[in-house]
């Protein structure tokens, strides 16, 4: 999946999440799995409720995580691909669309 | 960035031919008093052997923590559910069950008291799957669950192996000599009205050693859960963190639709932080038993 940085990134309704000390084990309901993420992911996550640009995304956390922008929207562009691939998001406005 | 780990799996097992009877059946399973009444002058089968062997008996000595009436009709349509799926909506107090062959409703009237309406389609899996269905509502209202879970009875308690199929649950088991089985593959657990958690084997046929060693109990206390690991050099015991704690009972849930999700996680966010909770690591020809031992020890000091 190609992204781009106007790529809209967010939440599918069909996962269920539970955060606890910062950390969230995601459910993605249809494929009765189970994802733990860690403190970054969790971040992802919740900034994908809205619906959220790669580059909104990796600008919350280079200010929140003390991270370059580059490394941030790399790291976030692959983590996304990630979750859709596992059906956890939907993203719209990916130049494979 | 996050790891992703393996889906919990589901399977179904069950045979056996059933007697009719026009009389209405009542028995005890996973804590929970059932009554199912046949409607329509049809008779109802008898229990499948199957079930049988998990209700709970006259002689044991816990009174049941529900109760469960089910007005139950046979119809050859039964229900177009491939699989088992509870759907509690709990603002009106009512669940959706739907099983294999078999659909009902489920309300609470309060209390422990629970009362359903059913139809299924004269197949004894049809009614497995209804009766696990309702009972798994009754037990999600009161903070129970279902588990994919080996468990064994270690000095009187029920210690339960947690993992996705192929982790090594009836290995660990195996490798604990001399204890017996309580359940196999699958197990509940619910709390009782004094707040003890229990747990209880769910109907399932899986010939094998681990069968051959089955428990004459049909519960037992609770004493903890541990997710399995396959180690090669030294059997332990760890503890975990919250988060891991909760994930792996979770990964164990044998429940998953989105419906009653939230209320669930929080009951099960509950448990996780109320029961035992940790990681073992087996090594084959090494009984873990007295780690599993000591570890109940620790967490009790």
């Amino acid at each position: 999946m190609e992204l781009s940085p106007d790529s809209r990134i967010s939440q599918n309704p069909r996962t269920a999440y539970r955060e606890m000390d910062g950390e969230g084990v995601l459910m993605v309901i249809d494929r009765q799995a189970l994802h733990a993420l860690n403190e970054v992911g969790a971040r992802v996550w919740a900034l994908c409720a809205d619906g959220a640009s790669i580059d909104g995304i990796a600008e919350a956390l280079m200010v929140e995580f003390e991270v370059g922008f580059e490394r941030a929207r790399e790291d976030v562009r692959a983590f996304v691909v990630e979750l859709a691939e596992l059906g956890a998001v939907r993203v719209s406005g990916s130049t494979d669309e | 960035m996050p790891q992703a780990l393996k889906a919990v799996e589901r399977s179904t097992h069950s045979r056996s031919v059933p007697e009719a009877s026009a009389e209405p059946i009542r028995f005890v399973f996973a804590g929970v008093a059932v009554e199912f009444v046949p409607q329509g002058n049809q008779p109802l089968p008898e229990l499948p052997e199957v079930l049988r062997e998990c209700v709970q008996r006259a002689g044991d000595p816990v009174s049941p923590v529900a109760h469960l009436h089910c007005a139950l009709r046979m119809d050859e349509a039964g229900g177009k559910s491939l699989g088992l799926s509870i759907g509690w909506h709990w603002l009106e107090d009512h669940a959706s069950i739907r099983a294999r062959g078999a659909e009902g409703r489920l309300r609470h009237l309060g209390g422990s008291r629970f009362a359903a309406t059913a139809r299924y389609s004269g197949a004894p899996d049809a009614l497995r799957g209804l009766l696990l269905g309702l009972v798994g509502a009754v037990l999600e209202a009161h903070g129970g669950f279902f588990l994919h879970a080996t468990a064994i009875d270690l000095d009187g308690e029920a210690v339960l192996f947690l993992g996705p199929s192929g982790a090594g649950k009836s290995t660990a088991a195996d490798l604990c000599v001399g204890r017996s089985i309580l359940a196999v593959d699958k197990a509940a657990v619910f709390p009782d009205a004094a707040g003890r958690w229990w747990a209880t084997p769910m109907p399932e046929h899986i010939p094998g050693r681990l069968t051959e060693r089955r428990s004459e109990h049909r519960r037992l206390p609770l004493g903890g859960l541990l997710r399995v690991f396959q180690a090669e050099k030294q059997t332990r015991v760890q503890r975990l963190g919250r988060l891991r704690r909760y994930f792996y009972t979770r990964e164990a849930v044998l429940t998953g639709n989105l419906k009653g999700e939230e209320r669930r996680q929080e009951r099960l966010d509950l448990f996780s932080g109320a029961i035992p909770i940790a990681s073992l690591h087996t090594v084959l020809g090494e009984d873990p038993s007295p780690s599993i031992q000591a570890w109940l020890k620790r967490e009790r000091s």
